[in-house]
């Protein structure tokens, strides 16, 4: 039963916004399925509704018109289960709680039954690599350190669906390989299903089981593209021949999806 | 660098005795530094005596407007409908001069401390008030969603996120109330019996200049502590603030 289940179905989805009192399409049509444990990528032009896909699927906002379904229910109901982990290009953390009490930050705000099942915060600074700042302060750390912490926080409820919201977009080229591999070692071991927003190909080919290109506003679905590389993936591949030609596939989607028809 | 401003105010100081002494007719309305510090000797009980129910007056009128100030940031962030008629409320009470609401203050409730403490609340309450209430606000948008994605329980984002947030703020305006309360409570004592207020209005009625100016002296210190203490206690709970992380580096 649970195997056939999506863990997250989209149904034919608009999503309008009002900008003085004119009505833009941000989302139109989508209709994809996720299934349980995959990595899913979405890649497009910067304003093509990305970050609105990952909002709908959250609960965050509402669809204009089409169904969104997290593990058979409701958004709202998936966030009542604790079912999300979110991370955004921004790591948000409180700069009055130092690194440990911020990992610990979901415990502090949600309900027993939800602190019941929760991981162990110290075990997951060690996953992130943080161990030696456990009593750093925000300011003191580097942006992808900060980031590391983000992702500790938002496994702590041990979430089903980890929502990465451009997650690395903020850091350098080699900082940003550096989470890539980190990621991907972390969610190996958690074997979470999980969504990334992204502008980098190369990222989305590295990390993901499937590439999604959306075309600019309104945001259609123009491409997928399955990735075969085996898992795990090591740092290897970034200089395999067959990643460029994935990478170049990719690209040749995105490049023809941006092209406006005229 | 630090040293700067003191050796700037010992030289107006010393440029003062200077004057005084070789002025032939030195104004007596503007008494010499040294006979000033002279009456801080001879009057010492006086100014003791008197600063006991300012210090305490003071003390209490700040605690009950900066609660009062919190108490109603809260109300405003909270209740959304009737904020706009609230504030509206807030900024009238502000707005009513000191001087007009004390009398009225005395018919109410006679003479004795209540009146003064009502002051000092009262001039120490808006800066809190305000302050607070953008503080609840400086969350950012990023974080609330996040709670949102957690369901995170409405109570328990206030007491976690919200109110840490407005601490730097409710720091800052406690800064500005305390010398406030204390300038409150001397304008109530100005129509009590006691209270530096009270000792300022008698050496006036008096002509004791000299008086007058210790009085003064030593309201100006009890800001200048009230205001001091704060700053203090700025950098201890909100070293982690943008702000007073900046101020810091510039003083190191």
């Amino acid at each position: 039963m649970v195997g056939d289940q999506k863990a997250i179905a989209l149904e034919h989805v608009c999503r309008n916004f009002e900008v003085e009192n004119e009505r833009i399409a941000a989302l139109d049509d989508i209709s994809l399925d996720v299934r349980h444990g995959e990595f899913v990528a979405l890649i497009g032009p910067s304003g093509c509704g990305k970050s609105t896909l990952l909002r709908l699927i959250a609960g965050l906002i509402e669809p204009s018109a089409g169904r969104v379904y997290v593990d058979g229910g409701t958004p709202s109901q998936a966030r009542e289960r604790r079912l999300f982990g979110m991370v955004f290009q921004d790591p948000v953390l409180l700069p009055w709680r130092n690194v440990i009490d911020n990992i610990r930050l979901p415990l502090d705000v949600v309900d027993h039954a939800a602190r019941r099942d929760a991981e162990d915060p110290r075990e997951l600074l060690d996953l992130v690599g943080l161990k030696k700042f456990e009593r750093a302060r925000v300011w003191q750390l580097s942006g992808g350190m900060r980031q590391r912490v983000a992702i500790a926080r938002a496994l702590l409820l041990r979430p089903r669906i980890l929502l990465l919201d451009e997650p690395f977009g903020a850091l350098d080229e080699i900082t940003r390989q550096q989470m890539n591999l980190e990621l991907l070692r972390i969610w190996a071991e958690r074997r979470t299903t999980a969504i990334l927003v992204t502008h980098s190909v190369a990222e989305a080919v590295f990390l993901a089981d499937r590439v999604i290109v959306l075309s600019p506003r309104p945001g259609r679905i123009a491409s997928q593209t399955c990735i075969p590389f085996d898992r795990p993936r090591l740092p290897e591949l970034l200089r395999a021949p067959s990643f460029f030609e994935q990478a170049a596939a990719v690209s040749a989607e995105l490049l023809a999806a941006t092209e406006t028809p005229i | 660098m630090r040293v700067a401003p003191v050796v700037i105010v010992l030289l107006v100081v010393v440029a003062w005795e200077v004057t005084e002494r070789l002025a032939s007719a030195a104004h007596p309305a503007i008494p010499a530094p040294l006979t000033i510090a002279s009456t801080f000797q001879t009057s010492a009980m006086v100014l003791w005596l008197n600063l006991q129910p300012t210090l305490f007056e003071a003390g209490l009128g700040f605690l009950y407007g900066s609660l009062a100030g919190v108490g109603l940031a809260t109300l405003l962030f909270a209740w959304r409908t009737g904020q706009a008629a609230l504030f509206k409320v807030v900024v009238t009470i502000h707005s009513i001069p000191l001087l007009a609401v004390a009398p009225l203050l005395v018919i109410w409730f006679g003479v004795g401390s209540t009146p003064v403490i009502i002051l000092a609340a009262l001039a120490c309450f808006f800066p809190t008030t305000v302050n607070v209430h953008q503080g609840l606000q400086a969350v950012d948008p990023a974080n609330l969603e996040l709670m949102r994605v957690l369901h995170a329980r409405a109570p328990a984002v206030f007491m976690h996120v919200r109110l840490p947030a407005a601490l730097p703020y409710l720091l800052a305006a406690l800064k500005i109330g305390a010398p406030s309360a204390v300038l409150g409570a001397t304008i109530g004592e100005w129509l009590g019996s006691r209270g530096l207020g009270y000792l300022m209005f008698s050496s006036m009625v008096n002509y004791q200049p000299p008086l007058l100016w210790a009085t003064m002296l030593l309201s100006a210190t009890l800001s200048v502590a009230g205001f001091s203490l704060f700053q203090l206690l700025e950098r201890r709970l909100a070293g982690w603030h943008d702000s007073v992380r900046a101020t810091d580096e510039e003083a190191a």
